[in-house]
Parts: structure tokens; sequence; C-alpha cells
């Protein structure tokens, strides 16, 4: 893969696990399956270390290693290590299907990786006691937390590479006296499910923002009514389509209508066949009308739906950063398939000149291509030849895929650099919450604590406070404001990216 | 194309001015001397950023689970080099960082053996260390002994010395790859004692003969 991605790949790396193991995912990047020696060999890193970066490489799914001639070889997964962008977004997502115990158990596997059920629940049960949520922590809740994450297919079992098992689902039984028995200090019990791991199921989640991203569109296009059919279209594909087909198999009237009549929308139960025929009839083709028997068969196509999407994504793109005529041109482009310059000023009502200079701007920003046609026998002089534009839709989107890389990079190198730059200040800053915290929860015990602080600080709070010059606080919400803008900024660059990524994934 | 061109005196491109949209007797752009700015003006801005109490929420996720990676046993940490001096803080740092290594952190029946820190080897050296030993220990001592008898005769003392470097030379050789374990070895050997009262010249470069120093 190209250059930007292995930056990418690597300051991500280094965002969440430091210089090591940046410096060991670099090289497996840069030369592709090898083995241990040779990493040590081009990385100059101690073995031990080079082992432990491995290991947590591994652990986390970023590594896969495989048995060559002459012991093991390592290789990166690279896409693993994009998702890491993403991981907030699916632990929101489930947030909002299961609750918040599903999103601490979903977020402490992220945390490590793979984990068994007993470890996880005790995990979570420690961290909601200490949070300042007005949760209560329960076992047997976060079990049932569990399960439901589990049946949701959000978690799966890991599976030793070297045996070609299926992953299952199976949940073990567990012993929940003994889970509670480990909360209170025991280490002696057993919970039952020692070496049973879980992880997280990325197809799974991206799968679910796939149909989020369907679903929105639709809701935006027509109605939160059209929105909700188009959730009951989905679900009704996953009954009788494996997951990543191109369209579903036939989903028949009837059973659209008894699935609506379950839901809570009277308007829509009402209006099916309207919002069915919108649907259908609207140009971004996400359904098709296959069949008329039993009053119409329905076909979800996906494979459509995400080049629709693409391309109007693109023409965003377009749109923003040449301006609204240099996107009706790349809309001509697209709708004439094949298209000259001349009737390309013609139809796009523009002036010559500037629809010249536009359309070379598109041509030089590679966002439309360019054919030559010659006539055969006659000379090949330039004047008889004709120039056609077109759109080579896998092309752009690719190197749209590069921008957001390149855009993502150039953030997060932006982010370090004001999060350096501003090191001491931060530092001082999270001193003082940390003072300022161990003085309240000792709050008996202040007077002593003062005496072990150094001496400007004294006791009262008031004195933490002025530690900081108002100048300072004032550059100090700068800062906090510009990184926050920065990660936001990120977190909406991989929407485009993903929403790409899938395009390229159907095509 | 080109080729042709040139023969009739035209212009050498092979586009003419006029199919690029410029009409006849209008002036070119000037040509471009300069490389581009590093940061070039934007003709459009960018949207305003929209920030919503979901991708806030969003943020802080993400940083909080940045934040939590980098502190975890997940960064992997280099190897600090001691320092000039001992700090009394770092006693403190001791108990913060933890120094239990990343074996046991992880299932090794999920993980391939061979990212383990190789321990077996060790052991079997171990085992096979004690009979090399001995048997240098012997060449040695018997090195000496030929030594105390000859030592009122002063000439043959150089030729001594030669033999034993060379004895050490083979010694270190081995010695490199079990440092340790020898030096265990060397502490419990009982004729090792003997050793000592040698002149030490060919100890000079030696690492393991540090020890040795206040007999000079």
């Amino acid at each position: 893969m190209s250059v930007m991605c292995r930056k990418l790949c690597s300051s991500i790396l280094f965002e969440h696990f430091g210089q090591i193991v940046q410096c060991v995912a670099e090289d497996l990047f840069k030369h592709g399956a090898r083995p241990l020696e040779l990493i040590r060999y081009a990385t100059q890193l101690p073995l031990t270390k080079v082992k432990e970066a491995l290991c947590v490489l591994i652990k986390h799914g970023f590594v896969r290693y495989s048995q060559a001639e002459k012991g093991l070889e390592f290789s990166l997964i690279y896409e693993n290590v994009l998702l890491v962008l993403r991981y907030p977004k699916y632990m929101f997502f489930v947030k909002t299907m299961c609750g918040d115990e599903s999103e601490m158990i979903l977020e402490e596997v992220l945390m490590n990786g793979y984990i068994t059920a007993s470890e996880v629940i005790t995990k979570a049960y420690k961290k909601i006691e200490q949070s300042p949520s007005g949760l209560q922590p329960s076992v047997p809740v976060l079990k049932e937390k569990f399960e439901l994450l589990v049946k949701n297919q959000f978690l799966i079992h890991t599976v030793e590479e070297r045996r070609n098992e299926k992953p299952d689902f199976i949940l073990p039984n567990l012993n929940l006296t003994a889970i509670i028995k480990k909360i209170e200090g025991d280490n002696n019990s057993d919970p039952g499910d020692s070496k049973i791991y879980w992880k997280v199921n990325f197809d799974r989640l991206i799968q679910d923002l796939r149909d989020q991203i369907i679903v929105s569109a639709i809701r935006r296009r027509l109605d939160e009514n059209a929105g909700e059919l188009m959730r009951q279209l989905i679900f009704l594909m996953y009954l009788r389509t494996a997951s990543w087909a191109h369209t579903s198999n036939p989903i028949p009237l009837t059973e659209i209508k008894e699935a609506v009549k379950k839901t809570n929308y009277p308007l829509l139960t009402h209006h099916v066949d309207q919002y069915l025929h919108l649907i259908e009839e609207d140009s971004s083709q996400f359904l098709k009308r296959v069949g008329d028997s039993g009053g119409g068969q329905f076909s979800v196509n996906m494979k459509e739906a995400f080049e629709q999407l693409a391309w109007a994504t693109l023409e965003n793109i377009v749109m923003e950063r040449f301006g609204s005529k240099a996107a009706r041109i790349f809309r001509l482009v697209r709708d004439k398939k094949y298209i000259e310059q001349e009737q390309i000023q013609q139809l796009a009502m523009i002036p010559a000149k500037e629809a010249k200079h536009l359309t070379y701007t598109l041509l030089q920003e590679n966002y439309i291509q360019m054919q030559e046609m010659k006539k055969s026998g006659v000379s090949a002089a330039p004047i008889k030849t004709f120039f056609l534009f077109h759109i080579d839709l896998n092309v752009v989107v690719y190197m749209e895929v590069e921008h957001c890389y390149h855009a993502l990079y150039n953030i997060m190198q932006r982010r370090e650099y004001e999060v350096n730059s501003n090191k001491r200040m931060i530092d001082k800053q999270l001193r003082m919450q940390t003072l300022t915290t161990n003085l309240k929860e000792h709050g008996a015990t202040e007077e002593q604590l003062a005496e072990v602080l150094t001496k400007p600080l004294q006791s009262n709070y008031l004195q933490i406070a002025d530690m900081m010059t108002p100048s300072e606080k004032q550059q100090l919400d700068k800062v906090q404001n510009t990184i926050k803008k920065l990660g936001i900024t990120e977190l909406q660059i991989d929407d485009t990216l993903f929403l790409l990524t899938m395009y390229l994934r159907y095509h | 194309m080109a080729g042709r061109g040139r023969g009739r005196g035209k212009s050498s491109m092979s586009i003419s001015a006029e199919q690029l949209g410029f009409a006849k007797g209008e002036t070119l752009p000037p040509p471009v001397l300069q490389p581009p700015l590093k940061y070039p003006l934007l003709e459009y801005k960018p949207l305003p950023l929209n920030i919503t109490t979901e991708l806030s929420y969003l943020f802080e996720l993400k940083k909080g689970y940045a934040e939590y990676m980098r502190e975890s046993p997940n960064n992997v940490l280099p190897i600090v080099v001691k320092k000039d001096i001992e700090r009394y803080s770092d006693r403190y740092q001791d108990l913060i960082t933890d120094k239990s290594s990343y074996e046991i952190r992880y299932d090794w029946s999920r993980m391939p053996v061979e990212l383990k820190r190789q321990l077996r080897k060790r052991k079997k050296q171990k085992l096979e260390s004690p009979k090399k030993k001995q048997k240098h220990i012997d060449v040695e001592s018997k090195l000496r002994e030929l030594e105390k008898k000859e030592s009122s005769q002063q000439s043959d003392i150089e030729e001594e010395e030669k033999e034993e470097e060379e004895t050490e030379e083979k010694d270190d050789e081995q010695v490199e790859e079990e440092e340790e374990e020898l030096d265990e070895e060397m502490d419990e050997g009982t004729d090792y004692a003997n050793n000592y009262f040698d002149n030490g010249e060919g100890y000079d470069d030696e690492d393991d003969n540090l020890d040795d120093g206040p007999i000079y």
C-alpha cells in the first residue's frame, strides 16, 4: 500500500502503543512477512523488546503469524490498524444498541484485544464502581449484557489460527458466585471459563455501520418513515441473504407489510406501498422491484447503493474544493459518460473560457480522465483527434481514499505538535487536577497532606487554582479547543473513509 | 507527432494555443518560475465544523481510549539506561512502574512460543557448563602448579604467560555466552581461589576480572 497509509498506520500505533511497537510495525509494513531475527536486525531493538511488541500486536489482532520453512513469519494486517480510528464509533453504536454497561464491556475487550468473559465482567464491575455515573454495578446485570453482546454477535470466540475451527458464539457457563468472590479479592475461585477468549467481531460492527449509512441516507432523502422502512428491509435482508452479498434475495411485499406492522410508525403502516414506490423510484436505486408475484418482490441493492453514495460524496468534494460550477461540470461528465470539451461548455452553460479552465483543473487534479480518440487512416495531428472526458469512478475513489489517509495523517501530526508544544502547561494542569482531587478525597487529613505538598501550594484549593495565571488559562483553553477540533475532524474524515472503503469492498 | 511539426517550421508544440482556449493574439499566462506555496491559499473555505454533543462524546471516547492504551503495559517502554547517580525519587518510580515481565500477561497456549524470552536454552547451558568449567580449571590449576615450580626461573615466566593467555582466550569464548552462570559457578568452584595468586598481567583487558582490582 501507499506511503501515506504506512505513515498513518505508524502514527496511529504511536499514539496508542508507543515508539517501539510503532517501529516494529512499520518494519513489517515495509517488508511484508518476515521472521523475528530480521525484524530485530532492521529495527536495531533489543530482542526482548521486539518480542514484547509483537506480543502486543498479535494480541490486538494487528499482526498474524504463520509457519514458514524456517520458524515463524510475522505480517502486519494494516486494515485492522486503521480500524482503531473507528473504535469510538463502535463503542457508541453498542451504547445506543445495548446500553451503557455493554459499552463498557466492549471498551474493555477493545483495550485487551481478547479476554475471558469472567475477566471482562470483573473489570467492568470495578470500573463502574469507580466511575461517578449513577450506575450500580451488579454482576448478574453485567453478565446479561455480555450475553446480549454475544447474542448480537458483537463479540466472538477467538480461535487458534492453526486450527481451522469455525468461530462460534456459544457462551460458557459462568460461575457467578465465583466471579463475585473474585471481585471481592479471592483469587482462587474459578469462574469456569479459563482459556475461552472473546474478541470484538469487527465484521459485524462494520455491517451495522454500513446499514446505518443506508438508513440515514434514505431518511435524509425522504423522511423518518422511509428511513424506518429501509431499516426493516435491511433486517429482512439479513434473514435470507449472506451478509456481504451485492443484492438481497427477493423480499415479498406481504412480509414487508408484516414487519412494518410490528413497528410503531402508524403513518408508515398506512402508506407502505407509497413509500416503497418512492424508495424504488428514487435516483439512488437502493431498492429494486424484481417481480410482481404476491403483490411485488423487492430486492435491496447494496452494491448500487454504495455506488450512488460514493458518487454523491465525490460530487460534494468537488463542489467544496472547486466550487459549484466545477461540480456542475463533474456531474455533466458523469451523466454523459464520454463528452467533448465543446459539449461541456454548451451543456453546462458556462462561458467557454471558464468551462475550459475548470475542466482542466479537474483533469489536473485527477477528478476526471481524458481519452484520446484518433480517426484511423487520417494523420495523427492533434487537430484531428477527439479528446473525450470521462470519469473512472474506481480511480477517483482510490485517489480520494489516499487523500483521506493523507488528511488523517496530517491532522494527527498537527495534534501531536499541539500537545507537545504545550506539554508543560498540560502537565501542570494535570498535576493540579490530581492535587485537588487528592485533597478532596482526603478531606479529613487535609492539613497532613498539605505538609507533604510543596510549600507554595499549602492547603487550600484557592491557592492551587492560583497556580495558573489567567493568560495561561486562556492559552490552555485555546489549545484544548484546537485539539478537540482536530480530533473531531479526524472522526469525520473517517466517516468519509468508511463510506469509500465500503464502495471499494463492493466493487 | 512532434518530429513532423518541426520540419514544417511551425511551433514545436503539439497542441496549438487555440485548442487550449486562448483566442489569437491573447497573451499567454507568464511561466511559473517558483515552486508552489507550502500552504496554498484556499480558494474555497472549508465548511465550519459543527460540533454536536454526539461528536464531543465520540471524541471523549477516543481520547480516553488512546490515553488508557498509552498508560497500559501495552505501551512497550524502552529499557532505561541507568542514570549517572541514584536519586531518591527512583525508589518511588520503581514502585509506580510495573516491573514484571511481559510474559505473565499472555496466555502462551495462544501465542507463538517463539516470542517467549528464551529461558529453556539457558537452562541447558547451565547443565552443561559445569563440566566444561571443571576441565578448564584443571588445566589452569596445572599451569599454576607448574608456574609455582618454575617461579624461581625468571626467564620462563614470559612463556608461561603466553600460554596462559591462550587458554584464557578459549575460555572467554565460552564465557561470553554464559557469563552469568559462569560467574555463579566461579564463586562455588573450590580451586578458583588458587588461581588468584597469579601475577595478573594476562587479565588486564578482561571484564570478568574487574574484581581483582585491589591486587594491583
